[in-house]
C-alpha cells in the first residue's frame, strides 16, 4: 500500500492549460474519484500519475518516490481504460498472464496467480476465450483481473463504468469496490458521473477547468459544497443568490429574507443552495411561522418514484421541489395552481460562493 | 419501377472491362500450349514443350532466380525501413511529417523509366566520387527494388497502425512491458496482416519491376522481365508465352492472398 501524492502539477498543451496546478495525496488504500464535467482535466490528471502523459511542471510521488518521470512500465500501476484495452489477439488467461511474464515468473507460478485473479472476477471458466468472444461486462472483468494481477501499486481507473449498461454499471460498481477494499490498493478513479463518485468513493476531488474545486469525504462535498459549482454538479437545483444580513440571515435579491444556519461565510455575492428534496411543501397557507414562503404550484412533473414540482414564491422566485410519489409512500400529490407554503430546516440551505 | 435495367447495365459494362483486362492474359496462357513453332493462330496441336524449354534457356532460369532473389531481398528491405517509418509517420507529430509523407510515397507516382534513369544518373556521380561499382550490380539493383517496394510498404502498414487501438500499447506498458517488448507482443501482432500483405505486394511489385531494372542490371544478372524483353526482340514462339504464364500464375496467387491479408480495394 502506497499513497500517492501530486504536488502542483500542470500540463499545458500548447496554449491550453489542461491541468492548472493540482495537488493531492491519496492515502494508502484509499479510493479517490476524480469528479467534473467534460474536459476539466480529469483524464489528463489520470494518465499523468499512469506516465502516459508528461508533466509540464510538479511532482507526482508514490510511497515517498518521486516518480514525476519514471516512464510508465516502471511505476508498477494498474490502469483500467475506458474501452478495457484487452490485447485482442490473447486469449482471457494470456491477457492476465500479460504483466506476470514481464516479472519474470515462473510457469506454474504465472498459472496459479492467474487462476486465482480469474476466480476473484469468476470468469476462471473463460480463461481460453479472446476478448472479442465475451461481453462488455466480462471484458471489464478481465481488464480488472489484468490490472490487480501484478499487485500494483496504485489502481488507475479511466471511467470504467461508462460503457456498462445500468444494470451492469451497478453490479460492476460494488465489484470493483469490494475487491478494492480487499486488497486495500490505493485507487484513483475518473468519473463525470457524481452518483458514481458518491457511491463508490472514500473522498471526491472535483474539479474544474483544470483546478480542484473541493477535496472531501462523499457526504461533505454533498452536503456542504464550496461553490455554487460544486452544489450545481452534485444536483441542486435550487441555487438562489442574495446577501447575508448579520451571521444568520439571507436575503435573497428576490425579497424574501430566510435564515440559515450560523455562518462565518462573508462576501456580498453568495447563493443559497437548497436541493429539492429538502424543501418541504404544505397544502394549507403559512400558519404564520416565519420561515414559510407562500407560493403557488406551476407545474408537477411525474417521474416515478418521486414527483418535481415547479414552483413560483409571490415575489417571482422558482423554485423545485421533490415529493415521494403517493404510489411510493408520499402524500397525495399536487395539482397545478394550487396554493401552497414552503419551509425548509435551515441547516438544509447551505451558502456558497457565486 | 424495377431498377433491373440500371443493374443490367452495371453488370454488362463490369463484364466488359473484366473480360477486357482478362483476356490478354486467357490468350497468353492459352497460346503457352500452340505446338506452333512460330507463335501463329489457329493452332495446330498442343504442347507442354516451351514450358522446358524456357526452363532449359540459361536467360530465363537465371533471370527468374535473380528476380526472385531479388524481390525477397527487397521486400526484406522494404520491410525494415518501412514498418518503423510508418509507426513514426503514424505515431509522432514532428517536423516536416507531411512532406517525409509525400516523399516517401512519391515512387509510386514517378514513372518507373524516369525514376530507373534517375537512379542510374545517381549512380554513376556516386561511382565517380567513390570509385565504388554500384550500377550493374547487385547493390544497386537492390537499392532500386527497396525504393519501388517501400511506399506500398508504408501506404500498407501506415493503413493498418491507423486502424489500432492505442490503449492497448499503452495497457502492455503499465503492465510493465518496455516500448520494445510492446512493439513486438503487441504493435506488431495487431498490424500483422498488414504487414503480410505489405511483404507479399512489395515483392510482387519488385517481381514485375521492368523500367526501374532496365539501366541497373548488370552483365549475367538480367532479371526476368528484361530477360524476356530481350528475347522478345529476336523471337517470337511460345516460350515467352510460357514464361509470362509462370509469372501470370505467381503473382495472381500472391495478390489473391495478400487480398486476404488486407483488402487492397480499400487501402488503395
Ligand atoms: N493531446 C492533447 N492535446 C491538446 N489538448 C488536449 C490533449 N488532451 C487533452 N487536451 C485538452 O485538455 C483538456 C482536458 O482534457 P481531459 O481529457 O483531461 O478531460 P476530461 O476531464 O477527461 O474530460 P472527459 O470527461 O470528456 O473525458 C481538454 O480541454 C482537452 O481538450
Ligand atoms: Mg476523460
Amino acid at each position: 500500500m502506497s499513497d500517492v501524492v501530486l504536488q502542483s502539477i500542470v500540463k499545458r498543451y500548447g496554449a491550453t492549460l489542461a491541468v492548472d496546478n493540482v495537488s493531492m495525496t491519496i492515502r494508502p488504500g484509499e479510493l479517490v474519484a476524480l469528479l467534473g464535467p467534460s474536459g476539466c482535466g480529469k483524464t489528463t490528471t489520470l494518465r499523468m500519475v499512469g506516465g502516459f502523459v508528461g508533466v509540464s511542471e510538479g511532482r507526482i510521488r508514490v510511497g515517498g518516490r518521486d516518480i514525476t518521470h519514471l516512464p510508465p512500465h516502471k511505476r508498477n500501476m494498474g490502469f483500467g481504460f475506458q474501452n478495457y484495452a484487452l490485447f485482442p489477439h490473447m486469449s482471457v488467461a494470456a491477457n492476465v498472464a500479460f504483466g506476470l511474464e514481464m516479472r519474470r515468473l515462473g510457469k506454474a507460478e504465472i498459472q496459479q496467480k492467474v487462476n486465482a485473479a480469474l476466480d476473484r472476477v469468476r470468469l476462471r471458466s473463460y480463461a481460453e476465450r479472446l476478448p472479442k468472444q465475451l461481453s462488455g461486462g466480462q471484458q471489464q472483468r478481465v481488464a480488472l483481473a489484468r490490472a490487480l494481477v501484478i499487485e500494483p501499486d496504485v489502481l488507475l481507473l479511466d471511467e470504467p463504468l461508462s460503457n456498462l449498461d445500468a444494470n451492469l454499471r451497478q453490479e460492476m460498481k460494488d465489484e470493483i469496490r469490494s475487491l478494492q477494499r480487499n486488497l486495500g490498493i490505493t485507487t484513483i478513479f475518473v468519473t463525470h458521473d457524481q452518483d458514481e463518485a458518491l457511491s463508490v468513493s472514500d473522498r471526491i476531488v472535483v474539479m474544474r477547468q483544470g483546478r480542484v474545486e473541493q477535496d472531501g469525504t462523499p457526504s461533505e462535498v454533498f452536503d456542504t459544497p464550496r461553490s455554487r459549482f460544486v452544489a450545481e454538479f452534485m444536483g441542486v437545483s435550487n441555487l438562489l443568490p442574495g446577501r447575508l444580513e448579520g451571521r444568520d440571515r439571507f436575503r435573497l435579491h428576490s425579497g424574501e429574507a430566510v435564515s440559515v444556519a450560523a455562518n462565518d461565510n462573508q462576501g456580498d455575492q453568495m447563493v443559497l443552495a437548497l436541493r429539492p428534496e429538502r424543501i418541504e411543501i404544505r397544502e394549507a397557507p403559512a400558519s404564520g411561522g416565519t420561515e414559510t414562503l407562500e407560493a403557488r404550484i406551476e407545474q408537477a412533473v411525474y417521474r416515478g418514484l418521486i414527483i418535481d414540482y415547479h414552483i413560483k414564491t409571490k415575489s417571482g422566485l422558482a423554485l423545485t421541489a421533490r415529493r415521494p410519489a403517493p404510489a411510493a409512500g408520499g402524500s397525495q400529490a399536487l395539482d397545478a395552481g394550487q396554493m401552497v407554503s414552503l419551509s425548509w430546516q435551515p441547516g438544509a440551505a447551505v451558502l456558497v460562493a457565486e | 419501377m424495377s431498377n433491373a435495367a440500371p443493374n443490367s447495365i452495371y453488370a454488362g459494362v463490369t463484364t466488359l472491362v473484366v473480360g477486357f483486362i482478362v483476356l490478354p492474359l486467357v490468350v497468353i496462357a492459352w497460346s503457352s500450349f500452340f505446338a506452333n513453332p512460330i507463335l501463329t493462330f489457329p493452332p495446330t496441336g498442343y504442347t507442354l514443350d516451351w514450358y522446358r524449354r524456357a526452363w532449359d534457356m540459361d536467360v530465363f532460369r537465371e533471370g527468374f532466380i535473380v528476380s526472385l532473389e531479388t524481390a525477397a531481398i527487397a521486400t526484406c528491405f522494404s520491410l525494415l525501413l518501412g514498418v518503423p517509418a510508418s509507426l513514426a509517420l503514424v505515431r509522432y507529430p514532428f517536423f516536416g511529417r507531411d512532406a517525409i509523407q509525400t516523399l516517401l510515397l512519391s515512387p509510386m507516382i514517378v514513372p518507373g523509366i524516369v525514376g530507373g534513369s534517375a537512379l542510374f544518373i545517381a549512380f554513376i556521380e556516386m561511382e565517380a566520387i567513390t570509385d565504388m561499382q554500384i550500377a550493374g550490380t547487385l547493390g544497386g539493383l537492390l537499392i532500386a527494388h527497396s525504393l519501388i517496394a517501400l511506399p506500398w510498404t508504408v501506404r500498407l502498414v501506415t493503413a493498418s497502425l491507423a486502424g489500432t487501438n492505442r490503449s492497448i500499447e499503452e495497457a502492455a506498458a503499465s503492465l510493465g512491458a518496455s516500448p520494445f517488448t510492446v512493439f513486438r507482443r503487441i504493435t506488431l501482432p495487431s498490424i500483422r496482416s498488414g504487414v503480410i500483405a505489405a511483404a507479399l505486394f512489395s515483392f510482387v511489385i519488385s517481381f514485375i519491376d521492368l523500367e526501374k531494372s532496365l539501366f541497373l542490371v548488370g552483365p549475367g544478372r538480367t532479371t526476368l522481365q528484361i530477360a524476356l524483353v530481350n528475347y522478345l526482340e529476336w523471337n517470337l514462339d511460345s516460350t515467352v508465352a510460357a514464361v509470362a504464364t509462370v509469372q501470370i500464375v505467381i503473382i495472381g496467387t500472391l495478390l489473391i492472398i495478400t487480398d486476404r491479408y488486407a483488402k487492397l480495394s480499400r487501402v488503395f
